[in-house]
């Protein structure tokens, strides 16, 4: 029934593509039909838009050409993952190699008090392989007694004894992290763009986010969470005080709540 | 699911989105295979390796994107084949097929990145949820970008056949 003198509202062209796309929900499918069994101009637009999708398909089958053969290429992938795999197993082994000829001349040159030798061994083996408080073992599930929820995009993880840690390791210059307070409990990190590449290790109120590249990472901290902070290679960027964000980075942007880290900005 | 039957399921449709978006079947298939190499590995199911695979492999296209866009330029300038007289009979249908194939490429050039991927992706079946994750918007976005997507490639599209149909 149409009411003289007041001008109809009609269906957004947004929401009729999702009518088309079988997107809304059962109430709100019955609300537009409704509006489209009395309105000529939005059912006018959804013909077209109707019309326009069917015209897209058969327009992109035009570009279509036959895939390689599948058995090939799947014999392709895994020759190229074995590849990589021996690739990295390799440069193990190198560096296995490398850190027992340090810790032999470490041991060597700790008997002579205050040699730069001694000093240089011991920031080399920090740089090669990472410290017992920082060890993480490489999961892509939660370990036993972790309250952990895993996506392709991103994990989170409930604070262990009121403490979070969120730790970047190997990150992309091109990288943009953006954090803030959330109101949930649970610390979340997500990755979109390029960023969803990247590797996550799970331990008791701590996630490592390992060789993330370009694209963005979101990161919430709970703001009931009595201490949270984010380390980038291993140096503190932020912390959590009480309801703020403390920075701690050399470089970052404030973009209302969100503090926002771009990481080929922060000088070493 | 194993990985074998995983690959089947998903490697013809993650062709099919990438020879769309690139218009370079080697390409694709390059891409294609580097895709499922960084996801052997990771224990997913079909559900979750979908939007991820599709995420990875148009990252791996936007880094070729600027390569790839020069070549298709130097292709575009290139003088069509004149097939001669001994040509097979169906030669004018390929011409037809070949300027129909560059007309859809242009049109889909004309659109944004995120929109051409959006559309695409639509056309692959994927949900707006899963659109609106791998894009990096809101899922309430997503119909109104998709509409205005489509109207613009139509505008496009079809403002280059009635420009080749006055030049017959």
């Amino acid at each position: 029934m149409v009411n003289r003198g007041i001008p109809m509202i009609h269906t957004s062209k947004g929401t009729l593509v999702a009518l088309l796309d079988g997107e809304l929900s059962a109430a709100d499918r019955s609300g537009v039909e409704h509006h489209l069994s009395d309105c000529p101009v939005c059912t006018a637009e959804m013909e077209s838009l109707r019309e326009i999708s069917a015209n897209f398909s058969v327009a992109l089958r035009l570009l279509d050409s036959p895939a390689p053969p599948l058995d090939d290429t799947y014999r392709a992938v895994l020759r190229e993952r074995a590849r990589r795999q021996w690739k990295r197993e390799f440069g193990r082994s190198l560096r296995r190699a490398a850190i027992l000829v340090l810790g032999v001349a470490g041991v060597a040159s700790a008997t002579i008090p205050g040699s730069p030798v001694r000093d240089w061994a011991i920031d080399l083996w920090d740089r090669i392989e990472p410290g017992p408080e920082r060890a993480v073992p490489m999961r892509t599930d939660a370990p036993a007694g972790v309250d952990a929820e895993v996506s392709p995009t991103g994990v989170s993880i409930l604070p262990a004894d009121g403490r979070v840690l969120i730790a970047l390791q190997e990150p992309a210059p091109a990288l943009e992290v953006r954090v803030r307070i959330s109101d949930g409990g649970r610390a979340e990190v997500r990755a979109t763009g390029e960023a969803v590449d990247a590797r996550f290790r799970i331990a008791p109120g701590r996630i490592e986010v390992v060789g993330a590249s370009a694209g963005i990472l979101h990161i919430d901290l709970p703001r009931s969470a009595r201490s949270a902070a984010i380390e980038i290679g291993g140096k503190p960027y932020l912390v959590k005080d009480g309801d703020q964000l403390r920075v701690l980075a050399p470089s970052a942007d404030r973009a209302g709540a969100e503090v926002i880290f771009r990481i080929g900005r922060q000088s070493p | 699911m194993d990985v074998d039957t995983l690959f089947r399921r998903l490697y013809p449709p993650l062709f099919r989105y990438l020879n769309r978006l690139t218009g370079e079947p080697d390409t694709a298939a390059d891409i294609a295979q580097e895709a499922f190499v960084r996801l052997l590995g990771r224990p997913m199911t079909e559900k979750d390796a979908r939007p991820w695979l599709f995420t990875v492999a148009t990252n791996l296209v936007r880094d070729g994107a600027r390569q790839r866009t020069r070549r298709r330029r130097v292709m575009a300038a290139s003088p069509t084949a004149v097939p001669g007289p001994r040509t097979s009979p169906r030669a004018d249908e390929t011409v037809e097929r070949g300027e129909g194939i560059e007309r859809v490429r242009m049109a889909l050039d004309h659109l944004s990145p995120r929109d051409r991927q959006m559309l695409l992706m639509r056309q692959e079946g994927f949900r707006y949820r899963e659109i609106a994750d791998v894009v990096g918007i809101a899922p309430t976005s997503v119909g109104t970008l998709l509409a205005r997507a489509l109207h613009r490639f139509k505008e496009v599209y079809g403002e280059q056949r009635d420009s080749d149909d006055t030049h017959v």
